[in-house]
Formats: structure tokens, sequence, C-alpha cells
């Protein structure tokens, strides 16, 4: 908000705006994880693209948030402000349970390795016992309808903003 | 997976009805200007669906030859513009209190002839450097800015440590249309006659011609140059004398 106030002082608004661009592009990209999880490509390691997803996210909602800043009108861009909050602490939760999925399978990692599988393999894997965890199985029914609803915000969002808008 | 899209879908639809049923909640990025008022919450009164808000719609409710009408003793120059672009200056939804144009006029906005003609719109300054100088504000101002003003006095003399920019030692009682070099006490009008005469040149009277700056050289280059582009010069002719044979041609 303070970094959306520095901007209209400085005679740059139009840079607040630009970032809710840019950092919705990133939260979209950031997307890539769940494609690759639902293996709608094999490309590259699936860890590797949650570390994408969470920093992507993080970095995008950081600028959507200097992109609402000072603005205090309508009510859609907000509910769709609180609608992505909700859905970052929501990933930060997950994130937390994954952690605490992979202590609670971490003692099966040291037999992977004992049984003379690579150190990769072995993360890869944990990643995938760590979703089978019941801790994950909640999260992930939880953390989804909220991704939707904040997807549908959204796009409700945009949509109005371009019928308004002057292109 | 059909079924969840279709239910998105649904409620995507249903959420842009709202949004249109409503689009003060939904979508209004503040309060309109004064004077706008009455069409508050009425969007689609300037706003057209996916352009936005439009000249046409502007000049529906503000016809340009009635612009400034109310108040004569101010410049109408809206009816001077080439280019209907209202947005250039004015925005909207900034609150009651917020000035009406927003953006810095763009003179490039003006028609062909009314950019140069500065006066119709701008008085002239009262201080006694401008009293001297006539029509040119191009020479020192930019359209965009006032401030800052520049002279490229070097296209005219070029300054130096012993010709500094003192304006007042050849610009007396600040005269910027004309100018002397008699003021200092290097050039005496009778030292200057003298030096002048034993060359042989005897239009010596607009210093600047050849002296643009203090480099003898390069005024005697500048001179060398007008005896080969006017033959007159080599009979010693004086300026007056030049002009007027150039007007009897």
């Amino acid at each position: 908000m303070a970094m959306d106030g520095l901007l209209h002082l400085l005679g740059h608004p139009d840079w607040g705006r630009e970032m809710g661009y840019w950092g919705s592009a990133l939260i979209l990209l950031s997307l890539l994880h769940s494609a690759r999880k639902r293996k709608a490509f094999a490309f590259g390691r699936t860890l590797w693209f949650l570390r994408l997803h969470e920093f992507l996210a993080w970095l995008g909602a950081a600028m959507v948030l200097v992109h609402c800043g000072i603005h205090f009108n309508a009510l859609l861009p907000w509910l769709t402000l609180v609608a992505m909050l909700i859905t970052v602490a929501s990933g930060l939760t997950g994130k937390f349970l994954l952690k605490k999925s992979k202590a609670v399978i971490s003692q099966r990692r040291k037999s992977m390795l004992a049984s003379g599988m690579s150190k990769q393999a072995s993360e890869e894997q944990l990643y995938w016992d760590s979703l089978l965890v019941g801790m994950m199985q909640k999260w992930r029914r939880v953390h989804v309808p909220i991704t939707t609803a904040f997807a549908l915000l959204f796009l409700l969002h945009v949509s109005s903003v371009m019928i308004f808008w002057r292109w | 997976m059909r079924t969840r899209l279709i239910v998105l879908a649904l409620l995507f639809i249903i959420g842009m009805f709202a949004v249109l049923q409503a689009p003060g909640i939904a979508i209004n990025p503040g309060p309109l200007i004064k004077g706008h008022e009455k069409v508050e919450g009425d969007c689609f009164r300037c706003h057209t669906p996916l352009l936005g808000p439009s000249e046409t719609k502007c000049i529906d409710c503000h016809k340009i030859g009635t612009i400034g009408a109310k108040k004569p003793d101010r410049t109408r120059f809206h009816q001077r513009l080439a280019q209907k672009n209202c947005a250039g200056c004015h925005t909207d939804h900034i609150g009651k209190t917020a000035a009406k144009a927003t953006h810095d006029f763009n003179h490039g906005l003006l028609g062909a002839g009314w950019q140069s003609n500065c006066h119709d719109c701008h008085a002239k300054p009262k201080d006694s450097m401008h009293k001297s100088i006539k029509d040119k504000c191009q020479t020192c101002h930019q359209s965009e800015k006032w401030r800052p003003a520049t002279f490229a006095h070097e296209r005219y003399f070029e300054f130096d440590r012993d010709h500094p920019a003192d304006c007042a030692s050849c610009h007396i009682n600040e005269r910027y249309d004309r100018y002397t070099c008699y003021a200092c006490h290097e050039h005496s009008e009778a030292n200057v006659r003298e030096e002048h005469l034993e060359e042989g040149i005897r239009d010596f009277e607009d210093c600047t011609e050849c002296h643009r700056s203090g480099d003898e050289d390069e005024a005697e280059r500048i001179w060398h140059n007008k005896q080969r582009s006017y033959p007159g010069l080599r009979r010693g002719k004086s300026h007056d004398e030049r002009r007027h044979g150039r007007e009897e041609d």
C-alpha cells in the first residue's frame, strides 16, 4: 500500500496498474506446477515446479498487493484481493503441512538411500509420498476450491475492467 | 471435471451479469469529478462496452463550440484543436475536488497555425527582459513547459573567458533585440574602425556577422567566405550599400 502511495506521489500511478498485469502473469505462470502434477507435460522435475510455484505465486501476489495499493472504491477488486490473500495463506499452510509430512516419512528416505536409490530420485519419490499423507490430502480438498474461487473472482475483475477500459 | 467447468462458466456468467447490473459496486475506480455528479453510476453514459470512454460521448454533452463560452475572460482554445483527444488532458473518477484537466496541455493537439501563435492564448510577460523581444517564443521556450527556457546564444556569439555571460555588458538597458561591443574597454568605436579600415573592411557595424566568438582567426575565415559569396565586399561596400544593391536587383 505504501509502495503504491509512493508511486502516486512520484507521479507514476500507471506503474501500480502495470504491477497488476505482471503480478497476474506470474501467478498464472506458477500454475505450471499444477499442470506438471497432473501430467499435462512431462518436462522437468515436479519438485522443481513446486518451488517455482511457491516463488512465482509469492512474487506475483506481492506485485498484486502494490497494484491494489491505495484504492478503496469498488467491491469486486477487494473481494478478489481477499480471495488472493486466502489462497496465499492456504498455500503457506500447504507448504507447512508438506514439511510436516516429509518429517513423518523421513524415516522412509533412510531406507531408500540404504537400498541404493539416488538422492534426487529419493527426493522426487518423497514428494509424491508426502502428498499421500492424510493431512496433505485434506489440505488439497480445501486449497483447490479456494484457488478456484480466487480464479473466478480474478476473471470477473479482469473481464469487468476490459468492458469499461479504453484500449 | 466437465461438470466443474460448467459450474464455473455459469458462476462467471452470473457474476458478469451482476457486474453489469451494479457496475458502481463492481468496478467504479472512484467518484466522478465536480459537474459529473448527475451521471454518477450511469457508466455507459461515457463508456462504450469494450471500447471505454470515447470522445464522441464527451462531445454529445460538451459541444465544442460552446466550451469556454461561459468564461469570456479565458481563451477559448478547444475550438482550435486539430485532434479530438479529451483524455489527453482530462480524466475522471478522481473526486469532486480534483481539477478538470489533470494532464499537461499537449500543444501538438492544436491545429496548424495555432502552435506558433503563442500570444493568442498566452499573455506576453511584462518583465523588462521580455519587453524588447518580439514574437519568437520558441527560440527559448518549449511547448511542453515554460521553464526551463534555454537560449542558444552560441548561434549568435559564443561566450568565453574574455566574453562571459554577463548580459548587461552587451545588452544595455536589458534590450535583447540589440547589442553593442563598444561597452567594453577593449573595443572602442575608434580602435575598431581603425583596425577594420586598415584591412579595407568598411562594413563592421554588425560585429557578430563575422565575430561569432573571441577567435580572431574564425572571424577572418568568415570574412573571406563572405567576400567569395558577395563580390561587392571586395570593393569595400558598406552593409547598407550592399543591401540597397540587392533590393535594386
